[in-house]
């Protein structure tokens, strides 16, 4: 759970507003001629997140076989996710494994967590295509920001 | 493999063609409806622990008992069925195939990889190969079913939010310390 840092423009970024006395969150998005080339480390992107941590946690309730070790590991994944990477799509198995999983324009990457363990898949449409684990940071790391990039492109 | 080949699946009673369509049946939890088509997540390709395999209908089967779609679709309502040929299964993933009768429905079979477990790669493959033959219901599920996308963080209430998000820590961990605490408001 090591690979935190992704290099490239960064398109915007989710803020707190209050109006009326009711907070809410929103995507400010900066203008095609302010888009500074950022390296992004630990932005938290807590409010971004918000929806998937409470279907992480609905989904695990709703499974018996998802041992809260999985449960908190992938939480934390989710919740230090740079905030560049859009929301994954999340599933829990019949093993009691959970999934978190990007595909966004032809690319796909799939980590599945199953305790101490987790599997990592990518595929992009250039052909490339591995299996590895978390510890493969920079090749996770290039994998998140082709994610990345590709969700910035069809916002 | 040609369609007509036959294929015997790990010792099965009965040969299988390899054109034979395996009808998988996944859950809505496990169905990225934002994508079009729809595509099943990895997860729908798991084995279960029960069985240590992964369960399919054989189309052949169902036919041969004088049963269709249809009639799979009614026996699990609510489930999205997607397929793979069962030369799919054996020659591009190298599962094997076996027989598995059941009493409440033909075709049942299952789908074991040699290896004891499916890799990632084969089961996001899987994903992605496999064809959407029906999905329940006429229409998608309505929206509060669909799996949040980042735009749809759009107007989240703050205080609703977190509450919802609270509530929902106490519940999970309350059923694994066997009691019921209630969340602080």
């Amino acid at each position: 759970m090591t690979a935190s840092v992704l290099d490239f423009p960064v398109g915007g970024n989710w803020r707190w507003s209050s109006t009326n006395g009711t907070q809410q969150v929103a995507y400010v998005n900066k203008g095609a001629d302010n888009l500074p080339t950022a390296t992004l480390g630990r932005e938290r992107s807590y409010g971004q997140r918000t929806d998937v941590l409470q279907r992480l946690l609905e989904l695990s309730f709703k499974s018996p076989q998802v041992q809260p070790y999985t449960l908190a590991r992938v939480l934390e994944w989710v919740h230090n996710l740079p905030e560049a990477m859009p929301n994954p799509f999340v599933a829990t198995g019949d093993d009691g494994s959970i999934s978190t999983e990007w595909d966004v324009g032809g690319n796909s990457l799939h980590i599945t967590f199953e305790r101490d363990m987790e599997e990592v898949y990518f595929s992009s449409p250039t052909g490339e295509e591995w299996e590895s684990s978390l510890d493969a940071v920079d090749k996770l790391s290039s994998a998140m920001r082709i994610i990345a990039l590709a969700a910035l492109s069809r916002r | 493999m040609a369609d007509s080949t036959l294929v015997f699946g790990g010792g099965a009673p009965e040969a299988i063609r390899g054109n034979c369509r395996a009808f998988r049946l996944v859950k809505s939890d496990w169905v990225k409806v934002e994508l079009t088509p729809p595509v099943p997540s990895s997860q729908a390709f798991q084995d279960r622990s029960e069985s240590g395999a992964m369960s399919v209908y054989l189309e052949d089967e169902i036919n041969s008992a004088g049963h269709s779609l249809s009639d799979l679709q009614k026996r699990w309502e609510g489930y999205w069925v997607f397929s793979l040929t069962v030369n799919q299964l054996i020659e591009e993933f190298g599962q094997e195939v076996v027989r598995d009768p059941q009493p409440d429905f033909p075709g049942h079979a299952l789908v074991r990889d040699p290896s004891g477990k499916r890799t990632q790669g084969k089961r996001s493959r899987m994903a992605s190969v496999c064809v959407l033959v029906s999905q329940p219901g006429s229409e998608l599920p309505n929206a509060q079913e669909v799996q949040p996308l980042d735009e749809n963080s759009h107007g989240t209430s703050l205080p609703d939010t977190i509450w919802r998000f609270k509530h929902r820590v106490w519940r999970y961990f309350a059923r694994w310390t066997g009691k019921w605490f209630v969340p602080p408001s």
